[in-house]
């Protein structure tokens, strides 16, 4: 059964007349309905159509209907909404760790023209001391061009 | 056609994948300008204690 199908037999009471069908005439190949929206749940429609980048709404509701009664796939509704569900808290616990990750990398991409010249003095300072052997580090080949990516990727984000 | 519930699914998917290799990127670059910070922390704090020990002098 599809998701109209569902929604109805699961609705509230308090939800029953949120969308009515007002009148449904048959013909051999089509049904023409008539049907008649609450406010709220019209405007609820509307931007989630809208959302979705749908200019027409006749065009939306059609398009709703048709992916409703085509869930053909024998996969359970529920099942789908659980699959939705733990996926859209993966996908929050991600934008969580981006937006971590994102903060720190911004934060040292702000010095980090000065980090690198302070890196080649520290080692030559060093290795001169016979603190630390002569060693070659990943940044060593790093340019004005290198550092401008992350300001890039991190600073002037648009 | 797709299922409603089948197209958000997707969609989602798309944007997870999207954003998981955004995090590979970030994660990479993490790591490297942390290492460059850590050492610069460690070699400063390697040639404050020789200053102060007169080693390598």
């Amino acid at each position: 059964m599809g998701f109209f199908g569902n929604r109805r037999k699961r609705a509230p009471p308090a939800e029953a007349d949120a969308a009515k069908v007002l009148d449904h005439r048959t013909s051999d190949s089509t049904v023409t309905v008539a049907a008649k929206f609450e406010g709220k749940i019209w405007r609820e429609l509307s931007s989630f159509l809208k959302e979705k980048g749908v200019a027409k709404y006749s065009d939306g509701i059609s398009l709703l209907f048709a992916y409703g009664v085509t869930e053909r796939e024998g996969i359970d509704l529920e099942k789908r909404r659980s699959e939705l569900m733990a996926l859209g808290s993966r996908y929050a616990a991600m934008r969580f760790k981006t937006y971590t990750l994102f903060d720190q990398n911004r934060a040292l991409s702000i010095a980090l023209a000065v980090m690198l010249t302070e890196n080649k003095e520290l080692r030559r300072r060093a290795a001169e001391r016979g603190l630390i052997p002569h060693t070659t580090e990943p940044w060593d080949g790093w340019t004005h061009e290198t550092v401008s990516e992350f300001h890039g990727r991190y600073l002037f984000v648009g | 056609m797709r299922s409603f519930w089948s197209q958000q699914l997707a969609d989602m998917a798309e944007e997870y994948e999207s954003m998981k290799q955004r995090i590979e990127v970030y994660a990479r670059d993490n790591e490297i300008l942390n290492r460059l910070h850590s050492q610069n922390l460690e070699l400063a704090r390697l040639l404050d204690e020789a200053s102060k020990t007169g080693e390598g002098a």
